[in-house]
Parts: C-alpha cells; structure tokens; sequence
C-alpha cells in the first residue's frame, strides 16, 4: 500500500508547488492540473480502501517510517505513514470530497481575480489533511494538524482585501490555537510517561498500565481540548460560524467535512488512552454542544450561518457517540455527515451564485423552480442529515442515541431533542430557501443555475448521502487502529460492553425517527402552512428564547468582556509602561551615559592632559635651570667642578 | 731628611691652588694654561714627594716624567689653539668663546 499512499500524498504536493508558483501563467490558471492532482489521490485512495476491504478487522499497517531526530532519551522521532480501516475511510472522504469541492470551485469561482491561488491552498489543504490522516504518530499528526490550521486561516481570508473575511480568518486562527495549546500539553505529557510518539507504543503502554491515571487524564483531556478547538465545541465554537466569509467551497471542504472533523478523527484515534472522566467531558461537552449550536441555528437568517451551526450541532453529536464509547458511531457519522454537509454547502453555494453573493434567505424563496437540480439535492441532504429512514443520517445518527441510551440517559435526550431541532431548522432552511414565494423580485429574476461542474458534484453527494448509509454494514473497518486490544481498553471502562450491540436498537430507532419527523412536520406547518400572524402569534411566548438564539447565546461578547477588553486594557497598561518606564529608563541611561561621558571627557582634558603638559613642562623648566649651567665658558665649567670638589671635601670633614 | 712630606704636600697644594685660581681669574688663555701647567707640575711635586717617602722604586719619579712629556704636548696643542682662535676671532680672552655650550 506504500506506491498509493505516496503518491495521494505526493500529487497534490506538486500540484500546490507548480499551481502556487506557476499557476497564473498556465492555461486556465491552472484549474485542469489541479483537478488532474487530486483526482490522481481519489483513484489512489479508492485503491488503498478496495485493499483495506480485504484485510482482516483491525489491520494496521506502517507502511513507511523514517528517523527525523534522535532525541537522545525515548524513542527517536519518526515520520511514519501508518494505514488501518480508519485511515483508509478518512481518505476516501478527504480525497472524495476535496476532488468535488474543486469541480465545484470551477464553476464557483469563475472569473475571480486570484482564481489561480485559490487553487493552489486548496491543493496545500489537502495535502496537510491527507499528511494528518496517514500520521503513524503523534509528533507527525501535529505537523498535519497545524498546517491543516494554516490553509484554513488563508482560505477563510481568501477575500482579505475585504475587512470580514480577514478578521474571521484571524478569529478562527487564534481561537483554534488556543486548543492547540492543549494538544501540545498532551504531547508532552505523552512522550514524558510514555518517551514515544508512535501510536502503537503510546497505546500499548496504557494498556499495560504504564500510564499513570494522573498522565492520562492530562493526556487525553489535553487531545480533547485541542478537538474543541478544531472541531468548534462549546466553548471554542465561535470561530466556525465566523469562517464562513470564506469562500463557499471552502466552507464545504474544510469546514464541513474534513478539517472540522479532523478533532473527531483524533478524540478517535487516541481513544485507548481516554479514562472514563475524560470520556464523560467528551459526552457531555459534546451533548450540549449539539444542543445550543442547534438552537442557535433555528435563529439565523444567513444560509451559511445556519450550516455552520448545524455543522457544530453535527460535531457534537460525534462527541457524544465517542464519549459514550461508541467510536463506530461516531465516526461513522463523520463519514455520512461529510457527504450530506458537503452536499448542502456545495447546495448553498450554488444558490449564493445563482443569486449574485445574496446569503440572506430572508430575501429568497421560490428558488426549486429556478434551480431544480440544486433545489433537489439541497432536499436530499436535508432530509439525510433529519434522519429520514433509508437515508445515510438516519444510521449514523440512530448508532450514536443507541450508545447515549446506554451510557447516559440524560445525553440521550439532549440527543433526541438536537435532532429534532436539526429537522427542524434544515425545514426552514429549505422551506425560505426554496419554497414559497420569492421575496426579492429582482434577486429571483435572475436566479440561474450554474454550469455542470458545479451541478455534477452536487449529484454525486446526493447519491453518496443517500447510499452511505449501508456502510453500516461496513463498520468494522472503522475500528480504530489496533482493533481488538484497543476495544478491550475502552472495555475497561465500559459497564455495558461489547459497542457492536449499540447499533440496531428498535426503541431508540423510532423514537430518533419520531424526532426526525416531529421537526419536519413541525418546520412544514410554521414555516409554509400557518399564515403570518398565527406565526407571530406563536413567537410571542418564545421571544426571550428566540433573542438569546439570534445573538448567540452571546458567547462573542462574554469572551469581548472577558477576555479582549482586558487584554486591550492589559495591553494599554503595557503600553503606558512602555512610553514611561521603560522607555524613560533607557532615555535616563542615554543621559547618565552623555553626563558621564562629559565628566570623563573633562577628566581627559584637565587631569590626564594637564598630567601630560605638567611633566613635560617641568622637563622644560629643569632643562631650562639645567641649561644655565652649560653657558659654554670652560672657566664655568671649571669652576662648578672645583665647587663641586670643595663641597665633597667638606661634607667628607662633616660626616 | 730634614723636611717632613707634609711640608712638600702643602707646597703642592699651594701651588696647585695658585694654578686653580689663575685658571679661574685670569681671562687670557696664555695665563690660564699657565694655570693649567702650575697645576700639573703641583701633581709632579706630589708624585716625586710620595715616591721619595714612600716604598721603593722610582715609579713615581718616572710618572712625574710621562706628566712633563704629556704636559709639553697639551702646551704644544692648547697654543696651537690659541693662535687658531685669534686668527678667527682677533681676541683670546677666553669668556667670550662659549660656543661650547649644548
């Protein structure tokens, strides 16, 4: 598997190099050699999975290793590319979705005047995704982790020279840092319990016992902390609501179906080390999220508002599928999710083009008749992500409230009650979107659908999120690495046992269908059937619930209060300090240095330079006395002689 | 033996004294090496009296006579000089040549 698993990484490497550095000068700026690179890793990953298939449970394979630094102490630090079911599945899904997203940017981005670039981070994205997935360890997922990071906060700032786009990008930036704090924190906890980044090591040492209980909860929570932050959770969400002044096909790509869920991608693969604690934080700061992004979402106006909350509701459902030890669930409803969230991003886009950059749906609707394709598979993906049976949601959504039924009744219901917000608000999406009579004449006149590259990857979702679903049947392969030892950690733990039995449980099946359905019908009657006053009726009683929705549950203006204003106070503090003490210090060295300077110059002038004419002036005068007495006259002489001889005589008679 | 050495020193310490201060007071430069010659033969006198007091042997006898020739020689120089001064100059007193000096 090493040919394929190089050569996914390596295509799109060089279509980022050729596209980043030569893409504007190409034919087409490029678009063809891009699409040509990513679908060259489709194929290969398509390859890896047909392979992966055929493998026995829980196969994990390190297909390419190499020393990067020898650290002395532990084990050195490698770069590895390690392939098990998960991997193969994820890179399906990236390479998958990347490829439309980029057919989609064909069409989408048309006649943009960095249309080139545009490409090119597109390319980088993916390859960080892709070197993040395959990372054998931990060392080698964080660079993949990070750079998946970069290319978000330049794709998000794409517009930048517009004033949202780059404030968001800075937002989702900053905000997904903060998590990364925790990730590094496990890191090192990690290599200092255990001295190895390779996966296999770290989780053999749990289960043996080598990780104290203290290591691993710092450990686990830390990877935790840093999935919040990646993966938009309670209390990190507030960048990804943000990032959708990105470009449309970004939002699909990365924060929909890949990058997003790369939190839920590492919770998974480090799960042999999450005690039972940290699973309960991730169960419940997962239930809860699902809850509030929920209804959050049931108050925005903005089409991608809407996904973006609903994307963080889907998140946390993951969360809770994982903290409730249900890893399949989870992940299998990261697969499912990244085709329909992909399918109604990719949707929204092209609506947002048909009707020339209008993201308000308050001023469309009417709009199936004008875009039928879109319109279609736009209801496609709603009623899959609703969990209309049959369709892809309806599995993965039912093995995760399964799990929550289990593990924590109380989660269970927020679940039930999340899914029945998510029918709920996708109808009124819908329904405002599509349905109804256009609201703005003008914006629906010249409503258009788009060319077939952004129809076709619309189809191709469409179809994906109807079928995914019977991947249930394919689970196993979503075992995380290690397979049965792993499960056996988490057994540990886990007072109901084996996770398979989670997943087909007729009473929870209906009652997540009668949610489902609840919101459908629900969404349909207030939104399309009950005329304009009824509804205002209706609202009255709602309204502090609606105000705390629309502004968010006012998370933006706790951390303003919290945490900028006393930075910025922080920072005037610093800078006052700055202008008066420290800079008054230095000025004040500067001049102790100048008057210090002058006393030594005086000192030179007067006291060295006087010492020096001093002695030379008194050379001068004693020659000068000395010379008298050379007047030149022999008798002189002589007589200083005869003196001298008349002195010594006499003090030889006195001594 | 009649005469003490005593007697021949403080002849020639007279003496010698006699030439110093004919060296010192006379401006001439025939006077002084008058002077100078009273002076050296003041030495002679010394030599001869400690030779004949003193232990045997005519060494000091024998310097007195080197003394004479030598004498004779810086006579024969120190006129030659003179004359070569009063050539050049018309005068010989000897304060007025003081060129000498450093």
């Amino acid at each position: 598997m090493l040919t394929p698993a190089l050569v996914l990484l390596l295509a799109p490497l060089a279509g980022f190099v050729i596209q980043y550095f030569a893409g504007r000068r190409l034919p087409r700026q490029g678009d063809w050699l891009t699409l040509l690179t990513i679908g060259t890793s489709l194929a290969c990953a398509v390859s890896i999975l047909l392979t992966a298939l055929a493998e026995p449970v829980g196969f994990s394979h390190t297909v390419w290793s190499a020393a990067w630094m020898n650290p002395g102490a532990g084990d050195p630090w490698t770069v590895s590319i390690t392939i098990d079911g998960l991997t193969a599945v994820m890179l399906f899904v990236v390479t998958l979705v990347a490829f439309l997203v980029h057919l989609f940017s064909v069409g989408y981005m048309h006649g943009d005047p960095k249309y080139w670039l545009f490409f090119a981070w597109l390319q980088m994205f993916s390859v960080s995704m892709l070197i993040l997935v395959l990372a054998g360890n931990l060392l080698h997922l964080f660079i993949g982790w990070e750079l998946v990071g970069l290319c978000s906060y330049k794709l998000i700032g794409f517009w930048s020279e517009k004033k949202a786009p780059g404030n968001a990008s800075r937002k989702a930036f900053i905000t997904t840092r903060i998590g990364d704090v925790g990730m590094l924190v496990a890191i090192m906890a990690i290599y200092a319990a255990v001295g190895s980044f390779e996966f296999p090591r770290i989780f053999a040492a749990a289960q043996q016992g080598l990780l104290s209980d203290g290591w691993m909860l710092v450990a686990a929570l830390g990877v935790f902390f840093a999935a919040v932050g990646k993966s938009a959770q309670l209390p990190l969400h507030v960048w990804l609501p943000d990032a959708m002044e990105g470009p449309t096909p970004v939002s699909a790509l990365i924060h929909a179906a890949t990058m997003v869920a790369a939190g839920v991608y590492l919770v998974a693969r480090m799960m042999p080390i999450f005690p039972p604690e940290a699973l309960t934080v991730v169960a419940v700061v997962g239930g809860v999220t699902a809850l509030m992004a929920g209804l959050i979402a049931v108050a925005q106006n903005d089409i991608k508002k809407v996904l973006a909350y609903s994307t963080v509701s889907q998140l946390g459902y993951m969360f809770l599928g994982l903290g409730c030890g249900a890893w399949h669930a989870g992940l299998f409803h990261l697969t499912t999710h990244a085709f329909f969230k992909a399918l109604m991003f990719l949707g929204s886009g092209s609506v947002i083009h048909a009707c020339h950059h209008e993201q308000d749906m308050r001023k469309m609707g009417g709009l199936l008749r004008k875009l039928p394709l879109t319109g279609i598979t736009f209801g496609i993906g709603v009623l899959a992500i609703a969990g209309v049976p049959f369709l892809s949601g309806f599995y993965s959504k039912d093995a995760i409230l399964a799990a929550a039924w289990h593990r924590f009744p109380v989660l269970f219901w927020l679940g039930l009650g999340s899914a029945l917000l998510t029918a709920f608000y996708m109808t009124r999406l819908f329904v405002g979107t599509f349905l109804g009579k256009p609201k703005d004449q003008h914006v629906h006149d010249h409503a258009h659908e788009g060319p077939p590259t952004m129809t076709v990857p619309l189809l191709v979702l469409a179809v994906l999120s109807v079928v995914a679903g019977y991947g249930a049947w394919h689970t196993d392969l979503l075992a995380p690495p290690l397979g049965e030892r792993a499960v056996g950690v988490i057994q540990r733990f886990d007072t109901v046992g084996d996770t398979a039995h989670f997943e087909h449980s007729g009473f929870v099946a209906m009652l997540a269908t009668a949610a489902g359905a609840l919101g459908l019908l629900l969404g349909l009657v207030v939104f399309r059937a009950i005329s304009t006053a009824a509804k205002d009726a209706l609202r009255r009683p709602l309204a502090p619930l609606e105000a705390a929705c629309a502004s968010k549950f006012w998370f933006d203006e706790l951390y303003r209060d919290m945490f900028l204003r006393p930075a910025y106070a922080l920072a005037r503090l610093f800078s006052w300090s700055d202008g008066g003490v420290v800079d008054g210090a230095v000025n004040g060295a500067g001049a102790l240095g100048r008057r210090g300077a002058r006393v030594s110059g005086a000192t030179d002038r007067h006291v060295v330079d006087g010492a020096v004419r001093g002695s030379g002036g008194l050379a001068w005068l004693l020659g000068g006395i000395a010379s008298r007495l050379q007047g030149g006259r022999v008798r002189a002489y002589l007589g200083w002689s005869v003196a001298a001889v008349a002195l010594f005589l006499v003090l030889r008679q006195v001594f | 033996m009649s005469l003490p050495l005593n007697a021949w020193l403080l002849l020639a310490a007279a003496l010698f004294s006699v030439g110093v201060v004919t060296v010192l007071a006379r401006r001439n430069a025939v006077a002084v090496l008058i002077g100078i010659e009273l002076m050296l033969n003041a030495a002679n006198i010394n030599l001869v009296a400690f030779d004949r007091y003193g232990a045997d042997g005519v060494r000091g006898q024998v310097f007195s006579v080197f003394v004479l020739a030598i004498a004779a020689a810086e006579a024969a120089v120190a006129l030659a000089i003179i004359l070569a001064v009063f050539d050049s100059r018309d005068r010989i007193d000897v304060d007025t040549i003081d060129s000498l000096k450093g």
